[in-house]
Formats: structure tokens, C-alpha cells, sequence
């Protein structure tokens, strides 16, 4: 790691830079990254969040100041290959989805595909977690088959109903709670994907596999 | 335990906040000015953690079903116990039966009644704070509303013999305004801190957005982690920045991030107010949280005095 992809996110988080761009291989990188700064136990480290080329590791500035802790981060190496004993093994995902969602039929007429077409290429990828966040257990899951890749709904919805999965740009995934959200509605789940009295309150984390079945 | 009598537009229940879950996505949450949340729970000797209500919009009144020794803080406020007038960073001890009533908010955004040793709801998460758009913690995961009932913590002590407390020395109290908010700068926009920014009506605990002029720069990026205090600046060039209900990650270009010391004071701002942002270094910002550390360290030696 270079001095350069350290930098403070303000004075309780520092962020580490380990590349550029959406790619499996390097949200890897970052997902060992993060394992490895979590086996390290740092004193004062609270929260270590993935994200799609850099994470970033919140710490209490009152227990270790940003000094020592971009210290500890610099010494920290892990190869690409490296077998890090894991904090948690990356899971397997099987979720059913009832493949009804209320934009299906405009998702057919944007891709120029059928229904039963759209069904099958969605749940025939085994898709990886990316990144955790937007709202709670939001996972962004990808990359979708070019063949569904659209732009975001042009308006938003004001409120996506809960457990709905859906599309947009290269991404797959279920909203968790009614929240705003500008993706394609195609189906709903039953599964519950965040729990607040859960722990960990989310079904995913990130680099988990996650595949699709339409349910009958 | 406290009955909702007439509950203000919003109040919820607060603590320090949540963490250990944001790699699921769960923001941290917790009071909007957290120094003044930390004063109050140092001045009735809880932990610093304990639970509190926090209030906004306007005032309300709550009844004490019991003995409880409670102080109000942060914002300013018009309130009385009965007919006794209460004053900020002070601490009173109610009886069986007494209304407090909190006529209006005068100066700041968001008030704080603390109790001792705290407001007592189920830990969501290892956290009593409410997160509003998740719909947990707190009291059912929603804003109070009347005759909503909070059970108070068992009272561990009764040291305190006196109706009223001397009121907190100036000193010790937090700061409710600031013409300059520091901030750790990310990436250099000189246009962001040269001159100052109108905090916009579109303002909540999620974010505030910053508005009166806009600058270039503006970018959407792949998605990053950001937390509270995380300035971001969005395509249209008018800056945000993150508050307490900030989600894990967001996809603006990132400036910088406020410091935690000056991050209260921001919180505590009118739609309308005017807020200039210096830069600092990161060493300078933590002295800053150090020296308030200790100036909360100070604050439990004299209650104890």
C-alpha cells in the first residue's frame, strides 16, 4: 500500500484507496483488504465498510489518533492471492423472487425482450455482492447481463414497495425496507434481507454470491 | 416513567449513536448535536451513552409519572416545571406528577431533555437512537407522540438532595453557534471555502444541503463510504453535508468532512443561517474532539463538586 491511497475522511475515518472502476477482481481486493485490517484488531476501530474500490475504516479518534492508525493501516499487506483467515466466509445466496413486478412489461418493451426471457437471463447469473448501503441491508448486486442494462427510472418513485427486486444500469437487488428508489420493479421476494434485532441485521455482506430463482 | 402529554412536531429518542453496523448499511444515527447530548448526560452523572429526547419544530409537555432529576440543553428554549421557569445546563428535580412544559424553542434547531440516568428503551443494534427512514430503535422506531409512555432507568442512586442544581458554568457549556464550521478538507475546492453558504430549508437529519450559490466541480461518482459530517458535492454544485442519519455510502464527489467538535453546531443552524467552512488538518480536528473530551471529563468533576 502506498501513503497516497490513505487519506483522512474526516477526524473519526480514513479511507484506503486500493483501485478504480466496478470489476469482481477488485471488489476481492477490497473484501480481503477489509478482512485483513479486521484481523488486525486495532484499538478504537468501529466499523470497517467495503465498498466497490476503497473501503473505509471509522475509528474513535479518543482511543487511537489518525497518525498511528494510518500507520497500522500502511503496514497492513495482503496479497491478491493471500488466504486470509476470514471474519465471515463469503455465503451462498439462493433467493426466490415471484417474478411480477410492476415494471416488467416496460422493462420488455425497453430490452426487446419477452417477459419469460427477461426471468430467465435474470436468475441464471450467480450475482456478487458488491456494496452494503443506500438504506439498511440494501445490497448492490451485479453485474447484470448486458442484455437488461437500463438507464434509472426517469422519475423516481416515491416509495418502492418492501422486499421488491429490481434493476438498473448493471445492477440487481432487493429493496429491504419503502424507500424512494428510481430502479425497475420486477419481482418481490419473501425472504427478509435486513432485520434490526437480527445480528448481523443484514442476510448479505459484501462478496457473497447471490442467484435468483423464480419462485413457482 | 415519562407520559407524553402534548408531543412537539418531532421528538424522538436519542443516544451517542450506533456502531459495529455499518457493513450491514445501518447509519449511526444518534443526537444531531452530540456535544450538547454528552454535556447533559455529564452534568446528571450518566453514562455518556444514556438515552435522551430530542426535540425540534416546537415545544410540548411531558409529565413525570415519579422522582426524576432531568436538565434541558442544546437548543434554547422557553420551558417551565409547573409554574418554575427552566433554564438550559441545569439540573431539576421533578416530582410525582409535574408537568414540564417547553413553550417554544428560541435559538438553535434541536433540543435535548435529558433524565437521569436516562431514557430507557430497548437497545436496537447495541443503540437506543431512533433511525427514522428504518423504522427502529428508539420508542417503536417513530417519533413520539401523546401518551406515549417512556420508561425511565432504574435509578441506580439518589445522591442528589437539592431541588435544583447551580447552573453549568458558561465554560463548560457547548458551543450553540459559530460563524466558521472546520472541516477536513479531501479534495481542494478553494471555491468551497472562499466565501460563505446559506444553510437551505431542505435541511434534515440525513443532510444538510448547502445553497446561495453553487460551484463547479460537481460530480457523481462510484458509490464510497461516507459517514456523518461528509461533504459532498453533487452534479448541480450545490454542496451537502451529511448529518447524523447519513447512509454508509453515497455516490457524490467527496470534499471533505466537518469536524466531530463543530459538527453539533452545524446541526444546530435555521434554515437560512449563514455558515462559512474553514480548512483544517485532521491532527488539528482531533485536538479539537480531545479538548471537548475533556472539557466533558471537567463537567463530571464539577457535578460531583
Amino acid at each position: 500500500m502506498t501513503d497516497k491511497s490513505i487519506s483522512p475522511l474526516g477526524d473519526s475515518a480514513v479511507t484506503v484507496r486500493i483501485g478504480d472502476g466496478i470489476s469482481e477482481e477488485l471488489s476481492e481486493l477490497v473484501v480481503r483488504r477489509a478482512r485483513a485490517i479486521s484481523q488486525e484488531g486495532i484499538p478504537g476501530v468501529l466499523d470497517i465498510v467495503p465498498a466497490y474500490g476503497s473501503l473505509t475504516v471509522h475509528y474513535d479518534a479518543r482511543t487511537i489518533p489518525y497518525t498511528d492508525i494510518r500507520k497500522r493501516l500502511l503496514a497492513i499487506r495482503t496479497e491478491p492471492d493471500s488466504d486470509v483467515a476470514a471474519t465471515r466466509e463469503p455465503v451462498k445466496h439462493v433467493i426466490d423472487v415471484r417474478y411480477d413486478g410492476e415494471d416488467l412489461d416496460e422493462v420488455a418493451r425497453l430490452t426487446r425482450l419477452t417477459v419469460d426471457r427477461i426471468i430467465e437471463i435474470h436468475a441464471s447469473v450467480e450475482y456478487r455482492v458488491f456494496v452494503i448501503g443506500f438504506v439498511p441491508g440494501f445490497a448492490y448486486l451485479g453485474p447484470l447481463d448486458p442484455r437488461l442494462v437500463l438507464p434509472r427510472r426517469e422519475s423516481p418513485r416515491k416509495r418502492v414497495p418492501v422486499d421488491a427486486a429490481a434493476i438498473a444500469e448493471s445492477q440487481t437487488g432487493v429493496y429491504p425496507s419503502e424507500t424512494p428508489g428510481g430502479w425497475h420493479l420486477i419481482g418481490r421476494t419473501d425472504v427478509k434481507l435486513f432485520d434490526s434485532l437480527r445480528d448481523p441485521p443484514s442476510t448479505f455482506a459484501v462478496g457473497d454470491r447471490v442467484r435468483f430463482t423464480a419462485a413457482k | 416513567m415519562i407520559v407524553v402529554r402534548r408531543a412537539p412536531a418531532y421528538a424522538t429518542v436519542q443516544d451517542i449513536g450506533r456502531r459495529g453496523f455499518m457493513s450491514s448499511g445501518v447509519p449511526r444515527a444518534g443526537a444531531m448535536d452530540r456535544p450538547a447530548l454528552e454535556t447533559l448526560n455529564a452534568l446528571l452523572g450518566n453514562d455518556s451513552n444514556a438515552g435522551a429526547i430530542e426535540i425540534a419544530l416546537n415545544g410540548g409537555e411531558l409529565e413525570f409519572s415519579e422522582e426524576t432529576t432531568f436538565a434541558l440543553g442544546g437548543a434554547k428554549a422557553e420551558a417551565r416545571l409547573e409554574s418554575t421557569p427552566v433554564e438550559g445546563y441545569r439540573a431539576y428535580r421533578a416530582n410525582h406528577g409535574d408537568v414540564l412544559t417547553i413553550d417554544s424553542i428560541t435559538a438553535g434547531r434541536f433540543l435535548y431533555l435529558a433524565i437521569h440516568p436516562g431514557v430507557m428503551t430497548p437497545l436496537v443494534m447495541r443503540s437506543r437512537s431512533t433511525y427514522l427512514p428504518g423504522a427502529f430503535g428508539g420508542h417503536e422506531g417513530r417519533r413520539l407522540k401523546n401518551g406515549d409512555t417512556l420508561a425511565t432507568e432504574e435509578t441506580r442512586h439518589q445522591r442528589r438532595r437539592h431541588h435544583v442544581s447551580d447552573p453549568l458554568p458558561s465554560h463548560l457549556r457547548p458551543a450553540l453557534a459559530r460563524d466558521t464550521i472546520r472541516y477536513v478538507p479531501r479534495d481542494d475546492v478553494a471555491d468551497f471555502f472562499q466565501s460563505p453558504w446559506i444553510v437551505s430549508p431542505a435541511s434534515d437529519r440525513t443532510g444538510y444541503r448547502l445553497a446561495g450559490r453553487s460551484i463547479e466541480g460537481g460530480a457523481s461518482i462510484t458509490s464510497e463510504p461516507v459517514c456523518p459530517g461528509t461533504i459532498q458535492l453533487p452534479p448541480g454544485g450545490e454542496p451537502i453535508v451529511l448529518m447524523a442519519d447519513a447512509p454508509t455510502v453515497g455516490g457524490y464527489r467527496i470534499l471533505g468532512a466537518v469536524i466531530t467538535a463543530d459538527a453539533g453546531i452545524l446541526a444546530q443552524m435555521q434554515p437560512g443561517t449563514s455558515v462559512a467552512f474553514n480548512p483544517v488538518s485532521v491532527e488539528a480536528a482531533q485536538r479539537a474532539l480531545l479538548s471537548d473530551n475533556e472539557r466533558i471529563e471537567r463537567i463530571r468533576e464539577w457535578s460531583l463538586a
